[in-house]
């Protein structure tokens, strides 16, 4: 009967102390606003110009700011959750934040998920090639064109209408380095994303053709939470109107990407 | 003070306690004698619940034990019993292995518990070794050690398990001596011994088993004089027969351990 | 690029990136000895289970440890983070190290249920014919003896757990492996160089770590 013991005894005082460091560590650094004091949204904190983190860990970019201002205007405080981007959906079903602002096109499949709000800001993927590419277009590509997407984007659906063979990446960096390797044909990403990184990384890559469609970028609320969508929706109108958007729009982007 | 009646142990398939009766009165010492195998060892570890007999009763001091309804660790208290293989706990000072079940059993203070731990290293020639490490000790001095552990519970009965026959010939002696001392003080016994000289100089009565049962139950004398059973008389003159050697007075070729029955090849 | 302007470079991004990095260390040890430190009381308890006579707890141990060791560590961290968000809002620290924890546990159970097995039965019947309970037995005269024979597994289960920490980046936590992609996002350019430092500290790290173990053990040999 002593055999039994220990074991019970064991288990409840690991449940327990569970319980203790889970409680106590819940009660002062708990993410969930009690009563709705703050906005919480997500991005991926690797997607420069729209959310990245400068070299003393502070988390800023267009997206963030966005974020910052439509708390302002709904009179929340804002709280800004960097997560990996294939986990961003997760992470809002599971109520870890309220919304995502992470440069989330609104898409028919998404919106199954999720409801959006009025886009905050319209973009497009182009194609990318190296500078001394043949490819001048998307008719130039073949099915033997190997072509380097973002996983988890919009972009991969688009790359199949070209060819089946698809390299998925984690980022757009990589991608794009990928493209300057000749490990890869082509590229398809932002316009805005790809140009700057082509930039910033000296990549030998231009972009080539017209903007392949035009995405609205819209922020990702659970369905069902329409006060919150309204307040969202009034509160991204009060910035356009007021001039905080096109301001964060040019400091991070040099221009008005609203797209209105 | 104990009381074995009926007692039926199985391992598997192997049947190795038949019917087992003993008796055993305070003060008494009680030798257990027969061939490896024969079902010593099982007996005394019966006796203190280290294994579960199918079937049979326990008494002790004229009290039947109920497995599942008494406490245990209450009865091993008073039987104290000594290994083979010594089993001290190597993490710890000889001191240590004497004064650890008093202190956390019996909760007795560390200060008290060290002086009548003193005592008994004393009183088994090893006052001098309280801080040394098993490891740092000969198989004598261990199995010393392990009985002033047994002892340091204040045991109403002690039960020894074959207490010398994993030590080297010259080491038998002094464990034999302190074993003496006990019976002297008038403690109860049972042991478990191949050591016929001892059996015939100390034991009130010497029992001999063979293949789990019982055969003969008699005062030394009987036992080493004259013994009623046949199969008491073989086993004896093997062990002692004074020229036989180990394995002597057997036919060549199939010979037989005689202390213990264990083939050569 | 010539080796030594590279050298140079990389070793002012190492220096200009040393604030950062060492406070995403601080937080990658506090992950490790939480986790670890619940991971040993895990172990325990389902080495226990797993060595008792009750049937009813060798299977939970059983199905415990079969689970954990066959599901990826990623996926029991995004159970502990965003499956149970709904029931109990488990802070992302707590959760990465609660994770990492129930995953290491299953791991350690194995190193106790070795250790303790690997003693000798005579000690637990020598403890119990003194009258000790199983119980007080195992933790005065087992455990002490197993944990010592534990120490070399538990050093080499505590390095992976030091490194499967990294995995705690995917629910937000601002640790090396999450440092390191943050400074690679942000300059494209160094992004191998970030992981390579962040590479850096986890070796850093280990070595030290592996010191102390072996210092540890070697202190516990002298008896």
């Amino acid at each position: 009967m002593f055999k039994r013991k220990l074991p019970i005894m064991l288990f409840v005082l690991v449940v327990g102390m569970a319980f203790i460091v889970t409680g106590c560590g819940g009660a002062d650094t708990s993410p969930e606003p009690p009563a709705k004091a703050t906005f919480s949204y997500a991005m991926s904190g690797a997607y420069p110009p729209f959310s990245y983190f400068d070299d003393n860990d502070n988390l800023l970019g267009f997206d963030v700011e966005i974020g910052t201002a439509l708390a302002e205007k709904m009179g929340l405080e804002a709280d800004p959750v960097p997560t990996p981007w294939q986990a961003l959906p997760l992470g809002l079903n599971a109520g870890r934040y309220d919304a995502i602002i992470g440069s989330m096109t609104i898409t028919e499949a998404r919106l199954e998920k999720f409801d959006f709000s009025d886009p905050y800001y319209r973009s497009g993927p182009k194609l990318f090639v190296r500078a001394d590419s043949n490819i001048k277009g998307v008719d130039d590509l073949t099915a033997e064109s190997t072509i380097a997407v973002l996983m988890e984007s919009v972009y991969e659906e688009l790359a199949r209408e070209y060819t089946d063979k698809l390299k998925f990446y984690d980022n757009d960096v990589l991608a794009l380095r990928e493209l300057a390797a000749g490990r890869a044909d082509a590229v398809i990403t932002d316009q805005i994303v790809g140009l700057t990184n082509a930039k910033e990384l000296g990549l030998d890559i231009v972009s080539v053709g017209d903007l392949l469609m035009v995405e609205e970028i819209g922020i990702a609320i659970r369905k069902g939470e329409t006060d919150l969508l309204n307040a969202v929706n009034q509160a991204l109108a009060d910035i356009k109107a007021d001039g905080t958007y096109l301001a964060i729009s040019e400091k991070y982007v040099g221009a008005d990407i609203s797209g209105d | 003070m104990i009381k074995v009646s009926k007692l039926n142990k199985h391992f598997g398939p192997l049947h190795v306690l038949k019917d087992v009766d003993m008796e055993v009165k305070a003060g008494e010492v009680v030798c257990l004698i027969g061939a490896s195998g024969s079902g010593k060892s099982t007996l005394l570890r019966c006796i203190n619940f280290l294994e579960t007999a199918q079937s049979g009763e326990i008494y002790i001091e004229g009290r039947l034990i109920d497995r599942k309804k008494d406490d245990l660790n209450k009865i091993r208290q008073e039987v104290g019993m000594v290994f083979q293989l010594f089993n001290l706990f190597p993490h710890k000072t000889v001191l240590g292995n004497v004064i650890e079940a008093p202190v956390m059993v019996k909760k007795t203070p560390v200060k008290q518990a060290t002086e009548e731990a003193m005592a008994l290293l004393e009183k088994v020639g090893l006052a001098d070794k309280a801080r040394s490490y098993p490891s740092q000790l000969s198989g004598g001095q261990k199995q010393r050690v392990a009985i002033a552990r047994a002892l340091a519970m204040h045991p109403k009965i002690m039960l020894f398990d074959e207490p010398t026959s994993a030590l080297d010939p010259e080491l038998v002696g002094e464990v034999l001596t302190v074993m003496k001392k006990l019976v002297q003080e008038g403690m109860t016994m049972i042991v478990v011994t191949h050591e016929m000289a001892f059996a015939r100089e100390v034991a009130d009565w010497v029992v001999y088993m063979d293949e789990g049962r019982i055969v003969e139950v008699d005062r030394p004398s009987v036992i080493f004089g004259n013994p009623a059973h046949e199969r008491t008389r073989v086993f004896l003159s093997r062990v002692l027969e004074p020229n036989a050697g180990v394995f002597g007075n057997q036919p060549p070729g199939n010979e037989v351990c005689n202390l213990c029955g264990c083939k050569i090849s | 690029m010539g080796i030594i302007e590279y050298a140079v470079d990389f070793y002012s991004l190492l220096v200009k990136s040393y604030p950062i990095f060492i406070q995403a260390t601080a937080l990658t040890l506090r992950l490790t000895v939480a986790a670890l430190g619940i991971g040993i009381l895990i172990g325990l308890v389902f080495a226990m289970m797993k060595i008792s006579k009750n049937r009813f707890f060798n299977a939970i141990a059983d199905g415990y440890i079969t689970v954990i060791r066959g599901t990826p560590l990623i996926v029991q961290i995004f159970w502990i983070y965003y499956g149970l968000a709904p029931i109990i809002n488990v802070p992302a620290f707590w959760a990465a190290s609660l994770a990492l924890a129930v995953h290491n546990g299953a791991y350690i159970a194995e190193i106790f249920r070795g250790g303790i097995q690997s003693i000798n039965r005579g000690q637990m019947e020598a403890a119990r014919s003194v009258g000790m309970t199983y119980g007080l037995a195992m933790r005065r005269i087992v455990l002490p003896q197993a944990f010592k024979r534990c120490i070399p597994p538990l050093g080499n289960q505590f390095i992976i757990g030091l490194k499967d920490s990294s995995l705690a980046a995917f629910v937000t936590m601002p640790e090396l492996f999450m440092t390191a992609m943050r400074r690679a996002a942000n300059q494209p350019g160094n992004a191998l160089e970030y992981y390579t430092i962040a590479g850096l500290y986890y070796l850093a790290l280990v070595v030290v770590f592996a010191f102390l173990v072996k210092k540890l053990e070697r202190r516990l040999d002298v008896d």
